[in-house]
């Protein structure tokens, strides 16, 4: 019986060339052939995925290549001959199916075993006592916000349920705890309201958390956004590009949570994403070990602004991280005496329409900060500090918004709470003019006369 | 003797064509009710093509053609209707029309169930297209519908409108629907069995069939609890299942979700991979090697289906992910036992080629890549990097979308011409596979590439990454060319039913007993049977004599050892 060459008939010839044509076309656009393979990782947790990648590759490759050339070669080498051609009945072969039972099994326990091992790997925590960046990521509907938290160097003096409502805190000690500054207990953010004695008056901020129970003795950190913003590379309804800074070479703990839907914190070059799920924190450890800015983006679908939902991390060394994370951080606490907040007596302007302290507050418990900055100066959203847009176009805005803002129905906030925020808005201070992140909504008003 | 009742008993046309449709309208004739089957998921498949040639458009270049509220609604309904509309129920459709014909049976067990059954699949169906008419468009949460983003309650931005609230009824019918298959399928196969037709004797594509009646029926009751919730909770029942506000939790809805939905890709693939089983065992003149371990195989890939729901869920942080890893890495090898021993009954087979075969290698071929790059996905530090990237939009389309479509294309190819009398024609046929072929793999083997190049899923834009522009355009040049080739096979549909070469009753020389009946059969299915006594009752009417001195020959005839059974005839 003579052997059946693959370029004697028509289905083989057309393979080869098929095949030929691939091949070339592979080799002409190195572009192509870059993205044969995982893109280079800059964390040691995602060099180590980078690892069993490249083994199930290499397995994969051997198998498909095996594989493809039986079928290929089944296909080409038996033919039948005449119409009266009766092949062999052997119908089963006990060694030939034990042998391809067991050997895949073997391969996918092995490969199991490696699994669990760098998964063991990439999800242990930092070294007790080693230096740790903390940074709370919190995405939402189509943004994402960095905190940063550092220790207030004092802690609960007493237990704190779980009650979504009860917001007196006691602290062992309150003289660091500045109005407005945010807490974190927990995973809870809490933006401090008012103070008496060392008993500290809080609103939940959103942070897409539930409440947790606390008990006596917790750390109580402070948070700051530190969140950075480039307008380069902007997507359409986004204005600005969110950016996380962390060092080089330092354990950095990602608390990745969410104040509405599901999102996904992904890194293509940290190999790694995990979802922020409304209700969760999850935690996401990475040692980031080369320079640069990596472009990520949001990686579960999440609403109609899912492809804008992009961000960048910023990997500076140790030194530059240093500077920024001074630049960034507010003034140390420094100890206050005697109480503040809700006692005090507002002095409402005279034909002011709304209270600004209760504005301030509903700003934070809102979550306008996430967006906006702490006082309206402008992050992924404009700077609205002293919007020159009027009180009913506001209002407007939050109903059914201009650009990617989320609206917000009259049972959620009333016309006269956002007639508050705006009263708030219009003491604080605007940033100098270029800092301004501008609003498309003012534009198009001063545009429209 | 197969022609339709009625059509002669009067001369005048327009009443005999109106006998026709209600006859079509009241049948409860199984093979009637698998064409009708057949038919509609062709229809929408369609419609999901036409889907996925838009969403290609958007995406062949940066910047957008279509609102982004569009391009979410179709890619939701693109999945939606390729899986509920087209996958599910092309499937039934061969259940309905061959698995009956294959055991020997008069008709199911449930004539009546079994046509309630194809008309709310249809109203559902149809309930689902019309969700693009009302205020606020059709649903566009994706296929797998993840609260909170399907709920207008709460901190979700997005309040859809009641497009989605008839994404969650349709979809109910639609499980409703397959429920009623489901039992109908299992209690045919149990009971209505020809004399001699011992389980260890029926065929492949029938004891797929029995397999995922058993899916169906145990996971698609969760997935219409979780619907029913799922519909609670937007309709301000204050169910609080899924609403994170209220206490709920959206992951719950991932699990009752992927409970039912993974069984789902086995129930979609689990057919196509019985309908090629059966092609081989015809075109190469060979018992499909290894029958038993073939059916072990299956049983055993029913069985882990139940059990790794959760490595859809990896990334959320609330799986045990061990267990899960585990359970997914060992389905890699019940499914690789099924391909060795298809390579095997080619192996020293006589083979022929005709497009019914081609498809079949196409499938293995297919299958195989998708089979690959699911080992990926199932080691969990690999799948942090790639879930929710083109990787798994690769990996998904090429083992239950593209490869069950090749085996269920087969399936069309195999048995049209019992269906119908005619053959499908050979040229246009060819044709067909080697547009298909060529373009699928243009589509998804880029899109596994863009998965590793971090392109995330579900995004209608990528300006900040103009990187992945070139394959994106080969992509979307590989889905006109897959288009193309759907077009020569509709087309070849209609030529074929008016023009096509007249079929004799067995054609391929079938070694199953659909193929001891006339083409087409009768409402009855069988005037008499032939003699039973292995898994291939007319490869030993036809080649037995021959072969009574080869030592293999019914040396796998398990139940009895060649001992004459109690034929029916």
């Amino acid at each position: 019986m003579r052997m059946q060459r693959p370029w004697r008939n028509r289905f083989g010839r057309f393979l080869l060339i098929l095949g030929g044509a691939l091949l070339a076309f592979l080799a002409v656009t190195p572009g192509a052939l870059a993205q044969v393979a995982l893109p280079p990782a800059v964390s040691d947790q995602g060099d180590d995925i980078r690892v069993l990648f490249f083994v199930l590759l290499g397995i994969g490759v051997a198998v498909f290549v095996i594989v493809e050339a039986m079928i290929l070669w089944v296909v080409f080498r038996y033919k039948r001959k005449s119409d009266d051609e009766l092949p062999t009945q052997v119908a089963h072969n006990t060694t030939a199916e034990a042998l391809w039972t067991v050997i895949p099994l073997v391969i996918v326990v092995a490969l199991f075993i490696g699994s669990l091992v760098v998964l063991e790997d990439i999800q242990s925590a930092a070294e007790p006592g080693e230096d740790v960046v903390e940074v709370d990521v919190q995405g939402r509907q189509w943004a994402w916000a960095f905190n940063y938290a550092v220790p207030l160097g004092t802690e609960l003096a007493e237990g704190l349920s779980e009650d979504p409502a009860e917001t007196e805190v006691l602290l062992r000690d309150s003289s660091l705890v500045q109005p407005f500054m945010t807490l974190k207990l927990g995973v809870e953010h809490m933006r401090v309201m008012a103070r008496e004695g060392d008993v500290v008056t809080v609103v939940r901020a959103v942070n897409g958390t539930v409440p947790i129970r606390h008990g006596r003795g917790d750390a109580v950190m402070r948070v700051f956004n530190g969140t950075d913003t480039v307008a380069e590379g902007r997507m359409q309804a986004a204005d600005n590009t969110p950016i996380v800074t962390v060092p080089v070479g330092t354990m950095v703990r990602f608390n990745i949570a969410s104040s509405d839907v599901l999102h996904a914190f992904y890194t293509p070059q940290f190999l790694y994403k995990l979802d922020a799920v409304p209700g969760r924190v999850q935690t996401m450890w990475v040692r980031v070990n080369e320079t640069g800015e990596f472009k990520s983006q949001c990686a579960e679908f999440c609403g109609r602004d899912h492809a804008r939902m992009i961000f960048s991390v910023v990997a500076l060394s140790q030194g530059e991280y240093a500077e920024w994370f001074a630049a960034k951080t507010p003034a140390p606490a420094e100890p206050i005496e005697g109480d503040f907040g809700a006692e005090e007596e507002v002095e409402a302007e005279e034909g002011a329409v709304g209270n600004p302290v209760r504005g301030q507050e509903l700003f934070f418990s809102l979550g306008c900060n996430v967006c906006h900055g702490d006082r309206g100066e402008g992050l992924v959203g404009p700077t609205i500090a002293r919007t020159v847009v009027p009180l009913d176009r506001v209002i407007e805005q939050y109903r059914q918004p201009f650009e990617a803002m989320t609206a917000f129905p009259p049972e959620e906030v009333s016309d006269e709470e956002i007639a508050d925020i705006f009263a708030w808005l219009q003491t604080v201070e605007r940033p100098p003019d270029d800092l301004v992140i501008p609003s498309k909504l003012a534009e198009s008003l001063e545009a429209g006369g | 003797m197969a022609t339709l009742a009625g059509a002669q008993t009067t001369g005048y046309a327009g009443v005999a064509a109106w006998r026709t449709i209600l006859e079509w309208l009241t049948t409860v004739d199984h093979k009637k009710i698998g064409i009708m089957y057949l038919w509609a998921a062709g229809a929408f498949g369609l419609v999901g093509m036409a889907f996925s040639l838009v969403l290609r458009t958007e995406l062949m270049e940066t910047g957008t053609v279509i609102s982004a509220e569009a391009y979410n609604s179709l890619f939701t309904m693109h999945g939606s209707v390729m899986i509920f509309l087209f996958l599910l129920p092309i499937g039934a459709a061969f259940m309905n029309y061959s698995m009956p014909l294959q055991i020997g049976a008069l008709d199911m067990a449930f004539p009546r169930i079994n046509a309630l059954s194809f008309w709310i699949f249809l109203f559902g169906g149809v309930l689902l297209a019309m969700s693009f008419a009302v205020e606020g468009g059709t649903a566009s949460a994706g296929w797998t519908a993840y609260p909170p983003i399907t709920l207008d309650s709460g901190a979700n931005a997005e309040k859809p409108g009641s497009g989605m609230d008839m994404w969650l009824i349709g979809v109910i019918l639609l499980g409703q629907a397959s429920i009623f298959g489901s039992v109908n399928f299992l209690v045919t196969i149990f009971k209505m069995r020809a004399p001699g037709m011992t389980m260890w004797r029926m065929p492949l594509f029938t004891w797929t069939t029995m397999v995922t009646g058993l899916l169906i029926l145990l996971s698609t009751p969760v997935l219409a609890a979780a619907l029913v919730m799922g519909f609670i909770d937007r309709n301000g029942a204050g169910g609080a299942f899924f609403e994170p506000s209220q206490g709920g939790q959206p992951l719950l809805w991932q699990n009752l979700f992927w409970f039912y939905s993974h069984p789902a890709v086995y129930i979609m693939i689990l057919p196509a991979m019985g309908i090629v089983s059966d092609i081989f065992g015809v075109f190469t003149r060979r018992p499909i090697f290894g029958y038993r371990s073939m059916v072990l195989a299956l049983i055993a890939i029913g069985l882990l289906g139940f059990i790794v729901w959760a490595h859809h869920m990896f990334t959320t942080g609330g799986v045990f992910l061990p267990f899960f890893m585990g359970a997914t890495f060992l389905i890699a090898v019940p499914t690789g036992v099924k391909m060795f021993n298809w390579i095997t009954t080619m192996w020293r087979g006589s083979n022929v080629f005709p497009t019914a075969m081609l498809f079949s290698v196409g499938f293995l071929m297919l299958f195989l890549i998708g089979g690959i790059t699911g080992v990926f996905h199932a080691a969990v530090p690999v799948d942090f990097a790639l879930h929710d990237t083109y990787f798994v939009v690769g990996h998904f389309h090429y083992t239950m979308s593209i490869a069950a479509t090749f085996g269920f294309l087969a399936g069309c190819y195999y048995w049209f011409p019992k269906m119908f009398g005619k053959f499908m024609n050979e040229g246009l046929g060819k044709l067909h596979f080697w547009l298909l072929f060529v373009g699928v793999n243009l589509i998804f083997f880029t899109q596994l590439l863009l998965g590793l190049d971090g392109m995330p899923r579900r995004i209608n834009d990528y300006v900040a990454n103009p990187g992945w522009e070139l394959m994106n355009t080969i992509a979307t040049i590989g889905a006109f060319v897959s288009a193309a080739g759907m077009m020569v096979f509709f087309f070849n549909v209609f030529y074929s039913l008016k023009y096509g070469e007249r079929a004799s009753d067995d054609p391929w020389e079938g070694t199953t007993l659909e193929w001891a009946t006339s083409s087409p059969p009768p409402p009855h299915n069988f005037d008499s049977l032939p003699e039973i006594r292995s898994e291939r009752p007319l490869f030993d009417l036809r080649f037995g004599e021959r072969l009574a001195d080869d030592e293999h020959y019914h040396g796998h005839a398990p139940s009895n050892g060649g001992s004459s059974s109690k034929a029916g005839g």
